[in-house]
């Protein structure tokens, strides 16, 4: 699937986290822990039990008086990838966008494996989550990501993404890295919900939306069409003329305005894709226009 | 009738052209009937459903591709079922220019009649309409187009015509003249030549331009209308006769040079000058000093003051030798090279089965024919028995015997000492009926020598070849004798002719004419000369060679003062026949663009995987 070039790319890539978080092992990543790391943190004065061996025996010369050293843990944290699995993604017709997901995520999970950090992979509406950790946990998403392709419905299928959302963060045990991709075509109360559920797991939130060609262009001609929603599978006959699609195009970009002004207010990460080409280009030239990745 | 890309169209049934606009209001009723055809599946219809009101699908028409497929095969059906034809706007002419020999003659001016008739075209040319179309031809032995396959316009006819050149080939303008009076797709056909018009009406389409601007009779000219050579043994005599066309009678002279191919060089033969009276004709003969010439050209001028040629080319007359192998063919045991006969000066000898037709002449070696001779024929020591057409072969006792009789006068006997041959075996012989027993024993014939049915016949009761051993100059004497007498391997004098089939072993071939330049004329193809000269085939070696000649000669073309009025043939043209030239069936091509649009639309549908109604 991924070719050396593109493998050479994503080494040169690393999971920054804006904030220590508290990992599971030890890592590269700062933690809230303090202990035996290499870089030191303060000097604590020496309490009764603590170890005798992490005295600083220069300063009790001069000052007379016994302090800890204390340094600053580095520990792994864990990347909580959830993937809008709803038939807006996942449509046949519509599927080039969740091959841009999948891949995505994909590259994501083999940047963090690379620096041994875990990676929790859950699919809105697909009921499946699944846990990677160590040097052959690549390919097991690889192949967790074929599977739940194949598994994806055919028929239009209405999923409430809070609810999945809701469900997927009950499975996020420790603070880490949420990165959700979705392409958010559905009211900003519907977006601010989920997002609001994942961040009240005490995660940093990156999300990106990756929008196809249709939805940013429905029609390419002058032309009336009956146009079909994906997920309801309702029909709506439109004569998208010039004007039309100018006043379509509007919406589009009121809407995502929307949607960048409450990620900016609430910390949240936005990164915006369209894929125009194949998946794999869309999701390797949207990586580096994330900041999740150094 | 519309005009467009300079077609007129036109409908025979116009009355179904209505179906058109009905079939267009049809379809614009059914495909805003129908509704918008084209299905697409979004995202959401979150974005969608907020586009204002006022943009309706039925708002404004907008056809799909079918719409505009189905239309364009209704337009076709209806123009096909109307009879659409189109005809070519502006007139197609042909223009003939007459290319004989006739038309280099120089009128009273000085001007040839063929530049005269190219300057009367062009005039005509640029006078015509605009539109019209001509296609040109040159005439003379045959009708050649000098435009494409396509009719030109005014300027490219005009280019055409200035480049014509007369070519040295006989008039046959009346048997083309039926072909393109009748042709459908000509309008009208002009023709430019030396013929006066016709007395009667000439034909409505047809337009006859005289170049004779001056009256012949003004004029004179001589020709050489046939040269003849005569060989009687080493003396060649050649007999060139000449006519006259002019007022008044004129005195002629006669020269001309022969020239041996091996030594390129030429011999002026001493001329010779005769009185000619107008249209009578007279032959003299001229006397090459040399037997060995291989070819010659003769030419004549009139010598009277006043008297000047109206038409040079035909003074001028061409004569060949070539020494042509004769072939013989061979039945026998023994092979042409055992038998020595491979080696026969200007004979060919191939080895025949015995059961071919003998239609060469046939030497018959220890064997004898199954029919009576049906084409000279040598029997060379015959087996016993009886012959064909009478007589008998018999065994002889004797040997090493000599010949005590023979008739001296009988050529096969020419230069021959008959007592020096003596024979070591023999046949003897009993001649057939009306055979003569020209050499004999003691013990009977030795040959025989006999005529049957017109074709000779040489029985030789001796082994005449000498592969016995036997090489007495005077046995070789007397089988060249006998070869002679039954083959007569002599030169050959060639005749004029039109095309010239080269000898199989050409390799290059070259016209050799007055002015001494040669031509290179393609190998082992028909050569088709365009001046009378000599055609010079050589081998790649060249050790063979052989020569032709080319001659224009003709009287009709020559005499200038014959009355050359232009039989124009009866040719009916048909109603239908002057339909189908200007029109053109554009019908059935729309009937077959409708079924392709038709098809095209089914195998777009197959590829889309849609399915007919959408």
């Amino acid at each position: 699937m991924l070719g050396p070039n593109i493998l050479r790319q994503l080494d040169a890539f690393s999971l920054r986290t804006k904030r220590a978080v508290l990992g599971l092992r030890q890592g590269a990543h700062r933690s809230q822990r303090r202990g035996h790391g290499v870089e030191f943190s303060e000097y604590r004065t020496y309490e009764l039990g603590d170890n005798p061996r992490y005295i600083d025996w220069s300063l009790y010369a001069r000052s007379d008086k016994l302090y800890i050293k204390r340094y600053l843990e580095e520990e792994n944290v864990c990347l909580f990838i959830v993937l809008d699995g709803s038939p807006s993604l996942t449509h046949p017709e519509l599927r080039s966008k969740w091959e841009c997901a999948l891949t995505l995520a994909t590259l994501a999970s083999y940047i963090a494996l690379a620096s041994q950090d875990p990676v929790v992979l859950s699919v809105l509406g697909g009921e499946t989550t699944a846990k990677f950790w160590g040097g052959r946990a690549f390919h097991a998403i690889q192949a967790f990501g074929a599977r739940i392709t194949e598994a994806l419905p055919a028929a239009p299928k209405q999923i409430d993404l809070v609810v999945e959302a809701t469900r997927s963060a009950a499975r996020m045990k420790f603070p880490g890295i949420c990165l959700y991709i979705s392409d958010f075509l559905y009211p900003l109360e519907q977006t601010a919900k989920i997002l609001s559920t994942l961040r009240s797991r005490n995660v940093e939130v990156h999300a990106v939306q990756i929008l196809g060609s249709s939805d940013v262009a429905p029609a390419t001609e002058d032309d009336a069409g009956t146009f079909i929603d994906s997920e309801l599978g309702t029909t709506a006959t439109v004569h998208l003329d010039t004007q039309s699609q100018a006043h379509y195009s509007q919406l589009l970009a009121d809407h995502n305005r929307q949607l960048r002004d409450y990620c900016l207010s609430h910390q949240v990460q936005l990164t915006s894709t369209v894929v125009t080409g194949s998946p794999l280009d869309g999701a390797v030239q949207t990586l580096p226009r994330m900041s999740l990745f150094l | 009738m519309i005009s467009a890309l300079g077609y007129v169209l036109s409908a025979a049934s116009p009355y179904w052209l209505i179906a058109a606009p009905v079939a267009l209001g049809l379809l614009i009723y059914i495909y805003r009937r129908r509704g918008p055809t084209r299905e697409a599946v979004v995202s959401s219809l979150f974005l969608l459903s907020k586009l204002p009101e006022g943009a309706p699908a039925q708002k404004r028409f907008v056809p799909p591709l079918q719409f505009w497929l189905e239309l364009l095969a209704f337009i076709a059906l209806t123009a096909a079922a109307a009879k659409t034809t189109a005809t070519k706007a502006g007139k197609h002419v042909a223009v003939v220019i007459d290319g004989s020999t006739s038309m280099l003659t120089r009128q009273g001016s000085g001007e040839r009649r063929f530049e005269i008739a190219k300057t009367s075209a062009e005039g005509d040319i640029l006078a015509s309409p605009p539109e019209t179309r001509f296609t040109v031809y040159s005439a003379s032995d045959k009708l050649t187009p000098l435009t494409p396959s396509d009719p030109v316009g005014r300027s490219s006819a005009e280019k055409i015509i200035r480049g014509i050149s007369p070519t040295r080939a006989p008039d046959k303008l009346p048997l083309f003249l039926g072909s393109l009076l009748s042709d459908p797709d000509l309008d009208a056909v002009w023709v430019y030549t030396d013929h006066t018009s016709p007395a009667t009406e000439p034909r409505a389409n047809l337009k006859v331009s005289s170049a004779t601007a001056s009256q012949p009779n003004e004029l004179s000219n001589v020709w050489i209308s046939d040269v003849r050579a005569e060989i009687e043994g080493e003396v060649t005599h050649l007999r060139v006769s000449l006519r006259l066309s002019a007022p008044s009678e004129k005195r002629v002279s006669v020269g001309g040079t022969c020239t041996e191919d091996r030594s390129h060089t030429g011999t002026p033969l001493p001329s010779k000058e005769v009185m000619l009276q107008p249209g009578s004709e007279a032959t003299v003969q001229l006397d090459p000093p040399k037997a060995n010439w291989t070819y010659c050209e003769v030419h004549t001028t009139i010598i009277t003051a006043g008297g000047q040629d109206a038409l040079p080319e035909d003074d001028i007359g061409w004569i060949s030798r070539t020494e042509r192998s004769k072939e013989v063919a061979l039945v026998s045991a023994l092979s042409v090279s055992a038998l020595g006969l491979d080696r026969i000066p200007n004979t060919t000898v191939v080895a025949r089965t015995s059961s071919t037709t003998p239609e060469t002449p046939t030497i018959y070696h220890r064997s004898v024919p199954a029919t009576r001779p049906s084409s000279p024929t040598l029997i060379v020591f015959p087996p016993l028995g009886p012959l064909p057409w009478g007589g008998s072969v018999h065994e002889s006792s004797l040997k090493g015997v000599p010949i005590t009789r023979w008739v001296e006068s009988h050529p096969t006997l020419q230069y021959l000492n008959m007592p020096l041959l003596t024979l070591p075996s023999l046949r003897r012989l009993e001649c057939p009926p009306g055979a003569t027993d020209i050499a004999n024993s003691p013990e009977g014939a030795v040959a025989c020598a006999g005529e049957d049915g017109g074709k000779r016949y040489f029985i030789s009761g001796i082994e005449l070849f000498p592969f016995e051993g036997m090489k007495s100059p005077s046995l070789s004497i007397f089988t060249l004798n006998v070869f002679r007498w039954l083959f007569r391997t002599a030169t050959s004098v060639s005749d004029q002719t039109g095309a010239i089939d080269p000898p199989p072993w050409t390799a290059t071939a070259e016209l050799i004419n007055t002015d001494k330049h040669s031509i290179e004329i393609t190998p082992n193809q028909s050569v088709h000369p365009t001046e009378p000269g000599i055609i010079a085939f050589r081998s790649e070696d060249g050790s063979k060679r052989e020569f032709r000649t080319y001659n224009s000669f003709s009287d009709e073309e020559s005499d200038i003062a014959l009355p050359h009025e232009l039989s124009i043939p009866t040719v009916e043209r048909t109603a239908s026949a002057e339909q189908r030239a200007a029109t053109l069936p554009l019908f059935r091509w729309l009937g077959a663009a409708a079924l392709g649009v038709l098809l095209f639309d089914l195998l777009r549908r197959v590829v889309s995987k849609k399915g007919w109604r959408r």
